[in-house]
């Protein structure tokens, strides 16, 4: 905020602010960019294009949520990032019109696999071969192809092995809006996540 | 590992229970099935109570798919092993070696995590998946059936291609000049060399006339045979586009 460019540009967005709080209204100004976004947005990201507090972004977002439960489209919140998707008692039409084949369903190696990643929030390999007990190259590959999960980084660890992540396709491909609508699990699965909870972090 | 396991369908009739190959994977799968079918809640005790039928299993596994069943042979050993040491109580265990009781807590997060894949294949089997805006793939193109093309745009394309031929009265007798295909051949690998990739518009640019048309268009039949070169068109009507699968730049 040194230069008078800067300032310029903080007195722009305050003067957004303003009008976003008048006649406007957050809402549709997030739903806007959520609209036109072609990624996930995190609050942060509205909060500083909007000028907006955070507090106020996520009040605003969890009122669309309510907004759009009855609706064709949906928001979906994903490790607090989110997006809007088409309402998942659509997917028929939907698959109709992109021209998808009725899908093939991940195999249950695959699904164990997308389990463990989802509730540890991240995992590596041996991770979750220690759970599953069995090689799980092929789920893992196939759950990469599908974009289901991501690499989120490294390991710090002897060989640098990869850390997997979930991604919001997986929300949208299994129709929860977001990680809270996974079941609990009664097992206390990891030191940082004794609740059983997938991190929604 | 599945991929491994051989003939589906194969079952095994050991101490009473069916079952098939196709039905787990994974040594743990099988403890918390043989666990579950005797209608056992999975602790310390219920692993031990399980491991002669396991052991066989392993052991009749071994003989029928001898890589698939070396982790099911280590867990038996293993069993085999705690089992032991359960009946003979004045055996230490060691410090840093499982018991039976850790066995069984891997076994309940494996099952636990079993049920998640159950509920999500739940949710796929209900079909309702959300779709996001820019999902790929995009929106079909509706693909032109054969039949229902328009005959004057097949002559116009046609005549597009060809019009380099258009026959001039020629005072002079000149000899027709021959084009081999094996010459073709060379010439689109050197520029396929060079360049990596030629639409084939250009390539049918690139010709005096009909005749070397035809070579070449076998040429690029050639290639694609020899799989020296791949073609691809992005959709209906779309530039046909010939890419040398050589690479290019250093052949």
């Amino acid at each position: 905020m040194a230069t008078g460019s800067d300032a310029g540009a903080a007195s722009d967005t305050e003067a957004m602010a303003d009008s976003l709080h008048g006649d406007l209204g957050l809402g549709r100004a997030i739903e806007g960019l959520l609209f036109v976004a072609d990624r996930a947005l995190s609050a942060a990201e509205i909060a500083g294009v909007t000028g907006a507090s955070e507090p106020e972004v996520r009040t605003a977002l969890s009122e669309l949520t309510e907004h759009y439960r009855t609706r064709g489209i949906i928001l979906l919140e994903h490790r607090n990032a989110f997006r809007l998707v088409s309402a998942p008692d659509l997917a028929d039409y939907c698959r109709r019109l992109l021209g998808l084949d009725q899908r093939r369903h991940p195999s249950s190696a695959a699904l164990e696999t997308l389990g463990i990643v989802a509730y540890r929030g991240e995992a590596t390999r041996a991770e979750i071969e220690r759970v599953r007990g069995v090689d799980s190259d092929s789920a893992l590959a196939t759950l990469l192809s599908r974009n289901l999960i991501r690499e989120a980084g490294r390991l710090d660890a002897p060989g640098r092995p990869a850390v997997f992540t979930t991604t919001d396709t997986f929300l949208a491909y299994f129709g929860l809006t977001s990680l809270d609508d996974l079941p609990d699990l009664d097992l206390a699965l990891a030191p940082d996540n004794p609740a059983g909870r997938p991190p929604n972090v | 590992m599945t991929a491994t396991w051989g003939p589906a369908g194969q079952a095994s009739s050991l101490t009473g229970f069916e079952i098939d190959i196709e039905d787990f994977e994974g040594p743990l799968d099988l403890l918390v099935q043989l666990i579950e079918k005797q209608g056992l809640d999975i602790t310390g005790v219920s692993v031990l109570a399980v491991t002669d039928q396991f052991v066989a299993y392993a052991h009749q596994l071994h003989e029928r798919f001898a890589e698939a069943a070396s982790e099911f042979l280590l867990v038996a050993s293993r069993l085999a092993l705690l089992k032991s040491r359960a009946l003979l109580p004045q055996a230490e265990p060691e410090d840093e070696e499982e018991s039976a009781d850790d066995l069984a807590e891997r076994l309940r997060i494996y099952a636990a995590f079993k049920t998640v894949a159950v509920d999500l294949d739940a949710r796929l089997r209900a079909g309702q998946s959300a779709f996001i805006r820019v999902a790929q793939p995009s929106l079909p193109q509706p693909t032109p059936e054969p039949g229902t093309g328009d005959l004057m745009r097949l002559l116009k394309a046609l005549e597009g291609l060809t019009q380099v031929d258009t026959p001039v009265a020629s005072l002079i007798e000149t000899p027709t000049r021959r084009f081999r295909v094996a010459d073709k051949v060379r010439d689109l690998q050197a520029m396929l060399t060079s360049r990596g990739t030629l639409t084939f518009d250009a390539i049918a640019a690139s010709c005096a006339d009909r005749a070397e048309l035809i070579a070449t268009f076998v040429a690029v039949l050639h290639l694609v045979k020899q799989r020296a070169a791949s073609v691809e068109q992005s959709g209906p009507f779309g530039a046909i586009v010939l890419t040398s699968t050589r690479g290019h730049g250093h052949g």
